[in-house]
């Protein structure tokens, strides 16, 4: 398999301004409202009663380019593919039903349905628009690989997106360690805010074993 | 200091609606009203004696068939009508070819079962035995097909009835082999009603659809709604005061009391699982699902029915009720009022599975 690309993301630099997902939509020509490859959720951590530890964190989210994608496996026609070649998590819409089955697989709400009944993700920016990217060229081939629009649009520099290996350079230890057991393509450093032991993106394990 | 609840970050439910919730409970009952149909031709037929017993399980049987087809039918219209691109499902033995999944296995699970329903209903409805011994109301496709048939123009006595009829004989194959094909077609139901469970239970982020639990229900429930809808028919066709009638009710109180049970031991898992089960778990008894799962589900589609039925075994076995006419029709009536609330209850199930669902959150740092 090539290199896995993925993101990097630092909930220390995000400030929750939602250019990145405005950026995704604008790229690929998403469609207005409910469809989002990219996300920005702001999450409470305490209570506004005790509001000294009160704490609150932006989470930028997108596919996670699973190492074992829950929704390539229910997908009937498997118009959902991990790439051997980049390990990037796309989807062939000419094969797709739209059935909606994926979107619940997922943890993480990647899947997206558009006004024309068929999925849609984010595809690490392989090319643009949805459904792009099934069968595009390797981002370890290509000669000038598209930067993400997120990346691209990010005000703080909380995200990067590019070769694992090149990603793990700038995380932290403990970032680097979580992203070693974190099924996901996705590295995430801890919030310098908190001290809470649940890692971030660990949700895959959390996400799935809770029933 | 965390405060339980904080630091997720919960996610939207998928987008499967009232259709897909339908599928599931036309797949249950078309699997279930199959196998009512083959308990009353193999189990049943044989052993009934004097001609009013017998009209019933023919009846039975014949209704089981034909409710199978049209519920398998009309069901996966609903399931079409949820698809992006419905056009491209029909493509199906080329398209589906991630045999992990529980939709493609689904699939081929009822195409195959959707002949062997065809055909039982079908060998049920045609052939020279029929020839001037249709009258029960289950015969109304032959009426309707008697019909058409005396509106077109013809030379002779042959007419459409007449090649239905030589064609359910030339294909219809006796004794063992008959039997054979009816003991497949019953695995196949057994196959359908499960897998209406399976789709669910293989999504491992809805700790609702949960593995062990939820199947047994699908197929308490299934059986239930299609014993309750083959035998509608048979007491609409006149049979409610048959032996044949009783006992189906007295099965299908059996499986009522079973899916009760599981349906109990599913929420006391939830209640004390993990975030998101504890949140399904209020949602059914919250202001999303109070009235169709507590009053709908619980009560008017288990509860209820089979207190019902009980009364009514109770007033059949010590009274003599069914002596006069007016106490034949209201059983006839109480049966009909207790099937009909199961097949209510038995839709609201699946409405709640899909409309109550929570997905795990995600533990933010």
């Amino acid at each position: 398999m090539g290199e896995q690309w993925g993101f990097y993301f630092d909930p220390d630099d995000c400030m929750g301004c939602n250019a990145c997902a405005i950026a995704c939509k604008n790229r690929h020509d998403v469609d207005e409202g409910h469809v989002d490859w990219r996300r920005v959720d702001t999450v409470p951590s305490g209570s506004f009663d005790d509001y000294q530890n009160y704490e609150e964190t932006n989470v930028s989210m997108s596919c996670m380019h699973c190492a074992d994608p829950p929704c390539e496996k229910v997908c009937p026609t498997d118009a959902i593919q991990k790439r051997e070649s980049d390990g990037i998590v796309t989807v062939n819409q000419d094969a797709c039903i739209g059935c909606g089955y994926c979107e619940w697989a997922c943890p993480y709400g990647a899947p997206q349905y558009g006004d024309d009944g068929l999925m849609q993700k984010c595809n690490l920016c392989l090319d643009k628009g949805p459904g792009s990217g099934h069968g595009a060229t390797s981002k370890n081939e290509q000669d000038e690989p598209l930067e993400p629009a997120c990346v691209d649009e990010c005000v703080g520099g909380a995200l990067d997106a590019g070769p694992v290996g090149e990603l793990l350079d700038k995380a932290s230890e403990e970032a680097a360690e979580r992203f070693a057991n974190n099924p996901t393509s996705v590295i995430v450093e801890p919030s310098s805010e908190k001290t809470s032991a649940i890692a971030p993106m660990d949700v895959g394990t959390k996400a799935t074993d809770g029933g | 200091m965390a405060v339980p609840g904080t630091d997720l970050l919960w996610l939207p439910r998928g987008h499967w609606e009232i259709f897909i919730a339908t599928y599931l409970f036309l797949g249950g009952l078309s699997g279930g009203s199959y196998l009512t149909s083959v308990v009353s031709s193999v189990l049943f037929r044989p052993r009934a004696q004097g001609p009013e017993e017998i009209f019933a399980c023919e009846e039975t049987s014949r209704w089981g068939a034909l409710i199978g087809v049209l519920a398998i039918g009309i069901g996966s219209i609903a399931l079409l009508s949820h698809l992006g691109a419905p056009l491209r499902a029909f493509t199906f033995p080329v398209l589906f070819s991630n045999f992990g999944s529980w939709l493609v296995i689904g699939t081929w699970i009822i195409v195959t079962f959707s002949v062997f329903t065809t055909l039982e209903a079908f060998w049920l409805q045609f052939g020279t035995k029929h020839e001037g011994d249709a009258e029960g109301l289950s015969y109304f496709p032959r009426w309707i097909v008697g019909w058409i048939d005396d509106r077109l123009p013809r030379t002779d006595d042959r007419g459409l009835l007449w090649l239905l009829d030589t064609v359910a004989d030339l294909i219809r194959p006796t004794g063992y082999l008959r039997l054979g094909v009816r003991l497949v077609g019953a695995v196949l139901s057994v196959g359908v009603i499960v897998y209406t469970a399976m789709l669910l239970t293989d999504l491992a982020s809805v700790p609702f659809w949960n593995q062990t639990f939820m199947p047994f229900i699908f197929l308490m429930s299934g059986a239930s709604t299609g014993i309750s809808a083959a035998l509608f028919g048979t007491v609409l066709s006149g049979g409610g005061t048959t032996r044949t009638n009783h006992l189906f009710c007295l099965a299908d109180d059996g499986l009522i009391v079973v899916e009760v049970g599981f349906i109990v031991a599913l929420l006391s898992f939830l209640n004390s699982g993990s975030v998101a089960a504890q949140a399904t778990y209020s949602k059914l008894f919250g202001s999303c699902c109070y009235l169709p799962f507590v009053w709908g589900v619980m009560a008017f589609g288990l509860v209820i029915p089979f207190l019902m039925s009980m009364t009514m075994t109770g007033l059949v076995s010590f009274t003599d009720i069914e002596e006069s006419r007016l106490g034949q029709f209201a059983m006839s009536t109480g049966f009909a009022t207790k099937y009909t609330l199961v097949l209510l209850g038995g839709f609201l199930l699946r409405y709640v599975v899909l409309f109550a669902a929570v997905k795990n959150p995600l533990f933010v740092p």
